[in-house]
């Protein structure tokens, strides 16, 4: 495993060396969610390893999956060339190379923001600003709706969470009425 | 635990009016667990031995930072922990609870009371992982310690603030002795901490109702960590014993702390290694193995302030092997150590002390003199009556000289040996000591050495209650004491019944 990520770094590196200035912070959210999408359906993309297989339609199956998520024509070329390679199940690990070391040298830091109700503009402005205020570092964001909360919001990046919902109260409720129930 | 509704109403009321926490909790994510350990990737900040607590109720202690992950093993066995849960920091590291509440109570390593009295209210919570007090802090060790046990106060006294190892193969009393010193320290104003560590748990219950009935429980505190707990919990309990104890002695009082024993300690820290993965050295034990125990003793001795802790590890050894890793990094950091000996325990020594192994290297100094005056020529007499009885036992014929050195030294084994749960004030004992020392008890027949010896302590209080006053305020034998005890010594020979011949005139 170590070897696999040793390996995703490296071609994380040579292209961020590349194409760094070109990517935008909506290019890095882009290139996310084709990962995710990815270790989610990792069997769709046996056939990229199966060398029989020509190499104009492993493209174009590629071309169609990165025009679904508008991504940018550089990431093509990267995943073209670890499909030559021989090396297309190293993709997720990569793209999540490519991500971690995009926030690492841009100093970012990636929060899924999850609310009870559709935040408006101003909100998410609020919170993002509370977030980069609290980390000292640019905020990128996706968000989406969980009504498990109950009422209130949950920030969570990779290290750090913030949460203020019923849910949460509550289960430190419990979580206090379990250690008393266990000490007596 | 029952809980009334509107208890909860009102809980839940009033962590809503709470305020949202102003930063951020530092997070991982667990990725692997398993044999009470698991690894959480991320908590980058994490510290070593820091507190992690989990989003379904459990918590850990971080005991290995890796390149991507940390290896935290978990305090609790009974809740569950799932992969992909989040661990959040709590910037602090594992605390115990201290206080007065505690003593006359039976608790886990967690500081959960386990005798069923009740929730335990704690003074302060300290760290476990304490700094040891610095050399400016410290007084050398010149106050005794009495065990109450003769071999041991006489031969290899025991300070305040001293180290004292007891070493021995399974079942030849190691903690045996450990319990009589806490019995003897009733009445003394000397807290004392039990701290059992991978004991079966029918072996505490027997303990702690035998000190309830000698009302010794009010003054100790037992710390139990079975041998079914979590291996964390039986790493950590010596270390919570000993924070207890250093709230006491932080308050100017003298502390006991008895680790039984040691050797599982290490058992158990070399299965937490392993289980880390860790490279195992001699004996599989991690390279850091002396590092557990030093740095647990020297939070041990006696501080300016007056207060202090006394430590008896005790460590078991196999087939009397004292050379056996575990032990052999024991005695080096101990201040002297008591070693059993399974021949003697077999022949009837009890306790049976090896006193030629046996060594305090500092507790002379804090010996009573009383009992220094009465024992200079003992632990030599000894030497000579185990040297000249491995010759008599190959038949040889002796010299008067050497009959007379191993009569006098069968003499000293007999009135060294002391029944389990009886302990002697050191006025007893520098009476007893005195007969040996001034010939009483050599026309005596050895069966009735030890009846003479208790009858005499017992007229000595009753007939001479001032002299016997005398040697405990002054905690010395004067001359003209001394001039006394032959008086009364005398007396008593006379008026003396052996119970041999008096159990022949009866029948």
């Amino acid at each position: 495993m170590k070897q696999v990520i040793s390996v995703a770094r490296n071609y994380a590196i040579a292209f961020l060396n590349t194409f760094e200035d070109d990517m935008t912070p909506q290019d890095f959210l882009r290139i996310r969610a084709i990962r995710d999408f990815w270790l989610d359906n990792k069997k769709m993309f046996t056939f990229l390893n199966v060398p029989g297989f020509d190499l104009m339609k492993k493209k174009e199956l590629l071309n169609a999956l990165l025009k679904e998520f508008d991504a940018p024509a550089f990431l093509q070329e990267l995943i073209v060339l670890l499909v030559r390679h021989g090396r297309a199940s190293y993709i997720p690990d990569v793209l999540e190379q490519v991500c971690d070391l995009y926030k690492e040298r841009n100093n970012i830091l990636f929060f899924t923001i999850t609310s009870t109700y559709e935040l408006s503009e101003d909100e998410l402005k609020t919170i993002e600003q509370f977030l980069a205020h609290k980390t000292g570092k640019k905020i990128l964001f996706n968000w989406s709706i969980d009504t498990s909360l109950i009422a209130g919001i949950r920030c969570q990046s990779d290290t750090l969470v913030w949460e203020h919902s019923i849910s949460k109260q509550l289960d430190d409720l419990r979580k206090q009425f379990f250690l008393q129930g266990a000490s007596s | 635990m029952k809980i009334k509704s509107s208890d909860l109403v009102s809980l839940f009321e009033k962590s809503l009016v709470g305020v949202p926490q102003e930063n951020l909790d530092e997070i991982g994510i667990v990725v692997q667990v398993g044999d009470g350990i698991c690894q959480v990737y991320g908590l980058t900040n994490a510290e070593y031995g820091e507190l992690i607590k989990f989003d379904g109720g459990n918590e850990g202690i971080v005991l290995s930072l890796d390149e991507e992950t940390v290896a935290v093993f978990l305090l609790h066995g009974s809740i569950v922990v799932e992969e992909k849960e989040i661990a959040k920091r709590t910037g602090g590291v594992y605390k115990t609870m201290v206080g007065d509440q505690l003593l006359g109570r039976v608790i886990n390593a967690l500081g959960k009371p386990l005798d069923g009295l009740g929730e335990i209210k704690a003074d302060e919570y300290r760290q476990v992982e304490a700094p040891v007090p610095q050399i400016i802090e410290r007084s050398p060790v010149n106050q005794s310690l009495e065990t109450g046990i003769m071999v041991v106060d006489a031969l290899v006294p025991i300070g305040r603030g001293q180290r004292e190892l007891i070493i021995g193969n399974r079942g030849t009393g190691k903690t045996a002795i450990a319990i009589d010193s806490i019995l003897h320290q009733k009445g003394k104003d000397v807290i004392c901490i039990y701290v059992s560590i991978g004991k079966r748990q029918a072996n505490i219950a027997r303990l702690v109702r035998m000190l309830e009935q000698n009302g010794a429980l009010d003054y100790s505190i037992i710390i139990s960590a079975e041998a079914s707990e979590a291996v964390l919990n039986q790493y950590l309990a010596p270390y919570v014993g000993c924070t207890i104890g250093e709230y006491f002695r932080d308050q100017g009082k003298d502390v006991l702390i008895v680790y039984d024993d040691l050797s599982n300690h290490a058992v158990a820290f070399r299965e937490m290694s392993l289980l880390l993965r860790r490279s195992p050295g001699r004996e599989a034990y991690p390279g850091d193995v002396f590092y557990l125990h030093s740095r647990l003793l020297e939070r041990a001795g006696k501080l300016l302030n007056g207060g202090s802790i006394t430590a008896l590890p005790i460590v078991q050894v196999q087939g009397d092997d004292v050379t056996a890793y575990i032990p052999t990094n024991l005695i080096s950091i101990t201040d002297g150590q008591i070693v059993l000996d399974t021949k003697l325990f077999n022949s009837g020594v009890r306790p049976a002390v090896n006193v030629e192994l046996s060594v305090s290297r500092v507790g002379g100094s804090a010996q009573t003199k009383a009992i220094k005056k009465m024992t200079r020529a003992l632990r030599l007499e000894l030497a000579q009556y185990h040297e000249l009885l491995a010759f008599s036992q190959f038949g040889t014929e002796l010299d008067e000289v050497s009959q007379k050195h191993l009569a006098r030294g069968a003499l000293a084994v007999e009135i060294l040996k002391q029944p389990q749960y009886v302990t002697y004030s050191f006025v007893d004992q520098a009476l007893i000591l005195f007969l040996l020392k001034e010939d009483y008890l050599d026309k005596l027949a050895k069966k009735d050495v030890s009846a003479f010896a208790a009858q005499f302590v017992s007229y000595a209080k009753s007939v001479y209650p001032n002299v016997y006053e005398t040697i405990f305020q002054e905690e010395d034998v004067s001359d003209e004491t001394v001039k006394q005890l032959h008086k009364m010594a005398k007396e008593f020979t006379k008026l003396f019944v052996p119970p041999s011949s008096a159990n022949q005139s009866s029948s």
